[in-house]
């Protein structure tokens, strides 16, 4: 199959868009919770005002900025990664959706072409094979 | 008078009797005397700037706490779970032996050292949600101040005594916590009291302190 370069990844914007969020918002909420069930039981051991203000709070600015700064890198990285998982999926849809109109109209000589990457890979190749078939020998 | 209307009155005027001493009796929720050996096993100690030396003391059969700081601020509390409004007394006896020297003290930070400081803490959710009160005996403040910590306006300081006092000589304090706590924040409490800790510092200052604490009691009412 030839190599194809992706060109958009945003192929099928709704569903992608739900894939990245299944990726990125448990991961925010496993995030938010850790951190404020690791505040919280250091705040129930300390308990005394003085204790918490002169230790707990100084680190925990701390950590609110390596946050501010982590946070925001590790979730484009995340949902970058999460565009291109999900496009291997949802990118071939439409050329297969448009190359079966194709078959459907009779032309028989029609071929999906499939990405080295593309999650959907073996299944177009069935379906190439398929059309491979009805086509019949070639003259 | 007949016979069964004296026995019923007899029986009306019991019940209202027994409710009455029932209502007025105090419940003591926890008190904390320091006479056994293993008084402060299930206190916990929070080292905030070195350790300041808590141990019980026994002057004839009367066992208490005595605090010692040099230069160092750590904390002895002990966890509860109970709503302020249904046991709103707290009462305890203390003495200050040592006082902090805050005559250096510039910032109110620095003068943020006093050698014996009652908490009742009321921990909800996080630092800023909490409400914390500490009785105070201060040297120079003078009693009845009722001020925010430097830790913050959730932080009340009540100073409920002010002055040397006598070495030898215990004093007691008796408070109502609820309506301590109305007062210096102005609303009722929302959550439950949480714990209550004991305190002397002298780290601010560098200087020495040194107090003693007995009968911590949780009650009812007066």
């Amino acid at each position: 199959m030839d190599r194809m370069k992706r060109r958009k990844y945003l192929t099928n914007k709704p569903v992608q868009l739900r894939y990245m969020g299944y990726v990125a918002i448990p991961l925010v909420v496993l995030l938010a919770a850790l951190y404020y069930l690791i505040y919280y039981s250091v705040f129930m051991e300390m308990l005394i005002p003085e204790a918490v203000a002169a230790t707990l709070l100084p680190a925990m600015k701390k950590v609110n900025i390596v946050l501010l700064v982590a946070l925001p890198i590790v979730l484009f990285i995340l949902l970058r990664k999460a565009l291109i998982k999900s496009h291997r999926i949802y990118g071939p849809i439409p050329r297969i959706e448009r190359d079966i109109e194709k078959v459907l109209s009779g032309d028989y000589s029609v071929r999906i072409k499939a990405r080295d990457n593309d999650d959907l890979r073996e299944f177009i190749g069935k379906i190439n094979l398929l059309v491979e078939k009805i086509e019949g020998p070639k003259s | 008078m007949n016979k069964r209307l004296k026995i019923i009155l007899i029986i009306i005027c019991s019940v209202i009797c027994m409710g009455a001493i029932a209502y007025s009796a105090t419940v003591t929720l926890r008190e904390f005397t320091f006479d056994e050996p293993n008084a402060l096993t299930k206190w916990n100690k929070m080292v905030l700037n070195g350790p300041v030396e808590y141990k019980l003391l026994v002057a004839g059969d009367n066992g208490f706490v005595g605090a010692l700081s040099e230069k160092t601020c750590s904390a002895m509390y002990y966890r509860l779970g109970f709503k302020l409004k249904d046991y709103p007394i707290l009462s305890w006896k203390w003495r200050v032996n040592r006082f902090p020297d805050k005559s250096a003290a510039m910032t109110e930070k620095e003068r943020d050292d006093y050698a014996a400081r009652v908490y009742v803490i009321f921990p909800f959710l996080s630092f800023s949600s909490s409400k914390f009160i500490e009785y105070v005996w201060d040297k120079d403040l003078p009693e009845g101040t009722v001020m925010d910590s430097p830790e913050g306006s959730n932080v009340k300081i009540i100073i409920v005594r002010s002055g040397p006092g006598d070495q030898d000589e215990w004093v007691s304090e008796k408070r109502n916590v609820y309506e301590d706590y109305v007062d210096a924040f102005g609303s009722e409490p929302r959550w439950k009291v949480g714990a209550i800790a004991i305190m002397c510092d002298a780290d601010s200052t560098g200087s020495v302190a040194e107090s003693k604490f007995d009968e911590i009691t949780i009650a009812s009412q007066i």
